[in-house]
C-alpha cells in the first residue's frame, strides 16, 4: 500500500475537489487510488456528483439571459447621473482650489510687492542649450522609447567586426527620433544597460570605454554626465538599480579587491555623494532597494556562505537578516516588511527552525528575522524565477529547471500564501510546440507582473504568446504572432528578441534584427481580433543592429 | 490536440481588457461604462439570482451592484480583477437584500396566514427552471444556507478558484475550503435517496 492511509485519501479527494492539492500530495493520492478499489469508488462518486453539480447549476442558471432591457435601461440613465454628480464634485472642489490660490495669490502679491529687489539688480537666468530633448518634463512621461543601435560592419582578416553604436530615442508614435549620443564620445564606446530612473526623468547607461574600463552615465534633462564619480571595474556584471524614489543608484564595484556596495545620487544634483556603504571580506551583491528607496538588502557572499542583510542607504543600521549557503534573488515585500529570497540554484539554502534541507523560496519577516520556507523542492535542478507577490503574502512564482543547453524549459506557476502552495499549471516549451525538440522559452513579465509574454523557437521561427500567470499555461495561452528566425540575430549565443512591455501595459514594443526595425503590437486591438500584424514603429535605415530597448515609465 | 477552451481566452481578454476600459470608466466615458456593465451583467444577475432565489429581485440587485460600484469606482485600485471586486459588491448588495427580505417575508407569512391560510407560494420563472433542471438538487442547492450556498456557486457555476472566493466573500481560504466540504457532504446526504 502507498505511503497514505485512507482517511488522509479522503482528505486529500476533498482538497483536490478545491484545487488545493499540492504535485506531491497529488501524485500520492494517485498511487493510493491505484491500489485501493473502495476509495477510487469514492473518488469516481464525487467526481460524478460534481459534474452533476456543475451541469445542474449551469442548466439552472443559464436559463436566465440576464438582466432585462429595463434594467440595463436604467443603469443607462442613472450613470449619466453619477458622471454629472461626479463632475459636479469635481468642479466644486477645484472652484474651492481656485478660490483658495486666488486669496494666496493676493497675499503673496502683498509680500511680494513690499519685497522687491529693484530690477536692474535681478540676474537674468543662465541660457543653457538644450542639446537633447526635455526628458520627463514638457510631454508626459512613457513618450520616450530608449534604444541602443549602431552598425556592426566586417573587418577583412579579422573576426571581430567594426562596430558604432549610440543610444536614440523615439516617441511612441515612431516621431522624433533623435541620437542622445552622437559626437559626444570618440568611436569605439559601446553602450548598454539602459535603465530609466521609476519617475521616468533619468534616464542611465552604462559606458564601456572600450579598453575594459566602465562608466555609468546619466542622460538627462539639459545634457548627461558622469554618475558614479569614478570609474567602476564591472558593474555590469553585478548590474546597478535605481532606488524606488528615483534620487540614488547603487552598485557594485571590485575595485578594492572584492565586491562591495556604493550608492550615489544620479538626480543631478551638484552633489552626488559618493558613498561606499559597505566594506566586508567577501563578496557584496545581490542589492535591491527597499519600496520607500531608504534601505538596501543584499548578500554577504564569502565562499559558499551566505548571509542576508539589510541596511540604511548610507550603509548604517547594517543587520544580518538570515543565513545559509549559496546565492539568492532577493526581493522586497510591497510593504516594506518582509523580504523574499529566491534559491537560484539546487544548492541554495537559508537556515532556520522548521525549514527542510531544500531549496525554495524564503520569506524574511524582518521583524524579528522570522524565516519561513516556502514550496520547498527536491529536485536539485529547479529554481525559482519572477516572483508576483499580489498582496502581502500571496505570491505568484514560476518554478523552473533549464536543460543544460538551455533549450528546453520545464516548469510549472504555482501560487503561495501562508496556508498552501496550489501548482497553478506546468509551463513546459514542449507543450507549445509539439513539432520539434529544442524550445528555448522566455518571459517577459508585464508592468503590472499579472502577465507574461512568452517567446519560444519552434520549428524554424518564433513565436509570441500572451499568458496570465495566475491561470495555468496550457488554458490561457493567446497566440499574438510568429517572428520568421532571421529576426532574432544570426542565432549567436546572447542573441535574443529585444523586447519590452508599454508602461501601461496595453501594447509591446520588439526590435527586429532582420531589418532593423521597431515594430510594435497593440494588445488592445489584437484581443479584440481587430489587428493581427504588428505595426512598423521605426525603420533606422542604416543601422543594422538593436540590441536595447526600455521605454520611459509612466508613474 | 486541443490546446486551450474558448472560454479561458476569454476570460483572459476580459482580464486585460477590463484594465483598459476601467480608466475610461474611470474618466467618465459613458461608452465605456455601457461597455463595461454589458460584460459582467450576465455573471453579476446569475449570482444576483443564485443568492436571492428570485428572478425580479435578482434584477434589482443587479441594477443597485451596478450602480454602487459605479460610484465607488475611483476606489478601484486593481489590488484583485475586476470581476472579484464586482463580485464582492454584488454580494453585499445581495445579503442586504436577503436581511430586509427576511424581515419582510415575516411579516407577510403572518398576513398570509391570517387572511389566505390555503395558498401556496409560485413563481411562474422558478417554475420553468425547475423543469429545464434537475429540480431535486438545484432545490438541494436551494436549500443550503446563504453561507455555504454562495461558495458552491461562486465554486461551480463560476469556476473560480478558492483563493478568489476567499477575497470576495473576506475569509481566509481554509474556511471556504470547509463550507465546500460541508456543502458536499449535506448535497449528497440529501440526495442519498434518491436514483441516479
Amino acid at each position: 500500500m502507498s505511503g497514505i492511509i485512507h482517511e488522509q485519501a479522503r482528505r486529500y479527494m476533498r482538497a483536490e475537489m478545491d484545487g488545493l492539492l499540492h504535485k506531491d500530495q497529488l501524485a500520492l493520492l494517485d498511487a493510493h487510488l491505484r491500489e485501493c478499489a473502495t476509495c477510487r469508488a469514492e473518488a469516481e462518486e464525487w467526481h460524478i456528483f460534481e459534474t452533476r453539480l456543475k451541469n445542474n447549476l449551469r442548466a439552472g442558471l443559464n436559463v436566465y439571459d440576464g438582466p432585462s432591457d429595463r434594467v440595463l435601461k436604467n443603469i443607462r440613465s442613472k450613470t449619466r447621473r453619477i458622471i454629472i454628480m461626479k463632475k459636479i464634485n469635481t468642479g466644486v472642489g477645484i472652484l474651492g482650489g481656485l478660490v483658495a490660490l486666488l486669496i494666496l495669490g493676493l497675499l503673496l502679491n502683498q509680500l511680494l510687492t513690499r519685497s522687491r529687489v529693484p530690477a536692474e539688480n535681478m540676474l537674468s537666468p543662465t541660457a543653457q542649450p538644450q542639446q537633447i530633448p526635455e526628458i520627463g518634463t514638457g510631454i508626459s512621461n512613457g513618450e520616450w522609447i530608449a534604444f541602443v543601435g549602431g552598425t556592426s560592419t566586417p573587418v577583412t582578416g579579422s573576426d571581430i567586426p567594426s562596430i558604432t553604436q549610440d543610444i536614440y530615442m523615439v516617441h511612441p508614435d515612431g516621431s522624433g527620433l533623435v541620437n542622445l549620443t552622437q559626437n559626444q564620445e570618440p568611436t569605439g564606446y559601446r553602450y548598454g544597460s539602459l535603465q530609466w530612473s521609476p519617475d521616468g526623468k533619468h534616464l542611465l547607461y552604462v559606458q564601456n570605454r572600450g579598453d575594459g574600463t566602465i562608466d555609468i552615465r546619466r542622460i538627462t534633462l539639459y545634457g548627461g554626465g558622469e554618475v558614479s564619480g569614478k570609474p567602476v571595474t564591472d558593474p555590469d556584471n553585478q548590474g546597478y538599480a535605481w532606488s524606488s524614489n528615483s534620487t540614488q543608484v547603487a552598485f557594485a564595484d571590485a575595485g578594492s579587491g572584492n565586491y562591495d556596495i556604493y550608492t550615489v545620487y544620479a538626480d543631478g544634483r551638484n552633489d552626488p555623494r559618493l558613498t561606499q556603504v559597505t566594506d566586508d571580506p567577501g563578496e557584496d551583491v545581490g542589492f535591491v532597494w527597499s519600496p520607500d528607496g531608504h534601505r538596501l538588502a543584499y548578500q554577504n557572499r564569502q565562499g559558499s556562505s551566505l548571509s542576508i542583510r539589510v541596511m540604511d542607504a548610507d550603509g548604517s543600521n547594517q543587520v544580518e537578516v538570515a543565513r545559509g549557503t549559496g546565492k539568492m534573488r532577493l526581493r522586497w515585500s510591497r510593504d516594506g516588511k518582509s523580504i523574499y529570497a529566491l534559491a537560484q540554484t539546487g544548492n541554495d539554502r537559508l537556515e532556520c527552525e522548521t525549514c527542510t534541507a531544500k531549496p525554495s523560496i524564503y520569506r524574511i519577516e524582518l521583524d524579528g528575522s522570522f524565516v519561513r520556507q516556502i514550496a520547498p523542492q527536491d529536485d536539485v535542478q529547479v529554481i525559482w524565477r519572477y516572483l508576483y507577490e499580489e498582496s502581502p503574502g500571496r505570491v505568484y512564482f514560476m518554478r523552473n529547471t533549464t536543460s543544460a543547453d538551455s533549450l528546453k524549459i520545464w516548469g510549472s506557476w504555482l501560487y503561495a500564501d501562508d496556508s498552501q502552495v496550489r501548482e497553478i499549471g506546468p509551463m513546459d516549451s514542449q507543450q507549445i510546440c509539439k513539432t520539434t525538440e529544442g524550445n528555448a522559452l522566455s518571459e517577459f513579465i508585464s508592468p503590472n507582473e499579472r502577465f507574461s509574454l512568452i517567446l519560444n523557437f519552434c520549428a524554424g521561427g518564433f513565436d509570441l504568446y500572451l499568458a496570465e500567470r495566475s491561470q495555468p499555461m496550457q488554458k490561457n495561452l493567446i497566440h499574438l504572432l510568429r517572428l520568421p528566425l532571421s529576426t532574432i540575430g544570426q542565432g549567436a549565443d546572447g542573441d535574443w528578441l529585444p523586447i519590452v512591455w508599454a508602461p501601461d501595459g496595453r501594447s509591446v514594443l520588439y526590435a527586429s534584427e532582420e531589418n532593423s526595425s521597431i515594430y510594435t503590437l497593440n494588445l488592445e486591438e489584437v484581443m479584440q481580433g481587430r489587428v493581427t500584424e504588428p505595426t512598423l514603429l521605426l525603420n533606422t535605415g542604416e543601422m543594422n543592429f538593436i540590441s536595447e530597448i526600455t521605454w520611459q515609465p509612466k508613474p | 490536440m486541443k490546446f486551450f477552451d474558448p472560454g479561458d481566452i476569454q476570460s483572459i481578454r476580459m482580464t486585460v481588457m477590463d484594465s483598459y476600459w476601467l480608466e475610461r470608466c474611470q474618466a467618465g466615458d459613458e461608452h465605456a461604462i455601457e461597455k463595461l456593465v454589458y460584460t459582467h451583467q450576465k455573471d453579476v444577475y446569475r449570482l444576483a439570482l443564485s443568492i436571492l432565489d428570485d428572478p425580479d429581485e435578482a434584477e434589482d440587485g443587479t441594477q443597485e451592484t451596478f450602480l454602487a460600484a459605479l460610484r465607488a469606482l475611483d476606489s478601484f485600485r486593481g489590488d484583485s480583477s475586476f470581476k472579484t471586486w464586482l463580485f464582492s459588491i454584488a454580494i453585499n448588495v445581495c445579503r442586504s437584500r436577503l436581511r430586509r427580505r427576511s424581515a419582510r417575508e415575516q411579516l407577510s407569512r403572518l398576513l398570509q396566514g391570517l387572511f389566505h391560510p390555503n395558498e401556496e407560494e409560485g413563481h411562474p420563472e422558478r417554475m420553468s427552471l425547475q423543469s429545464a433542471a434537475d429540480a431535486e438538487l438545484w432545490n438541494a442547492v436551494r436549500a443550503l444556507n446563504e453561507k455555504h450556498r454562495i461558495p458552491v456557486v461562486l465554486r461551480y457555476y463560476h469556476d473560480l478558484p478558492i483563493a478568489d472566493i476567499a477575497a470576495i466573500l473576506k475569509v481566509p481560504p481554509g474556511t471556504i475550503h470547509s463550507r465546500l466540504n460541508h456543502a458536499r457532504g449535506q448535497l449528497r446526504s440529501l440526495l442519498k435517496e434518491e436514483p441516479r
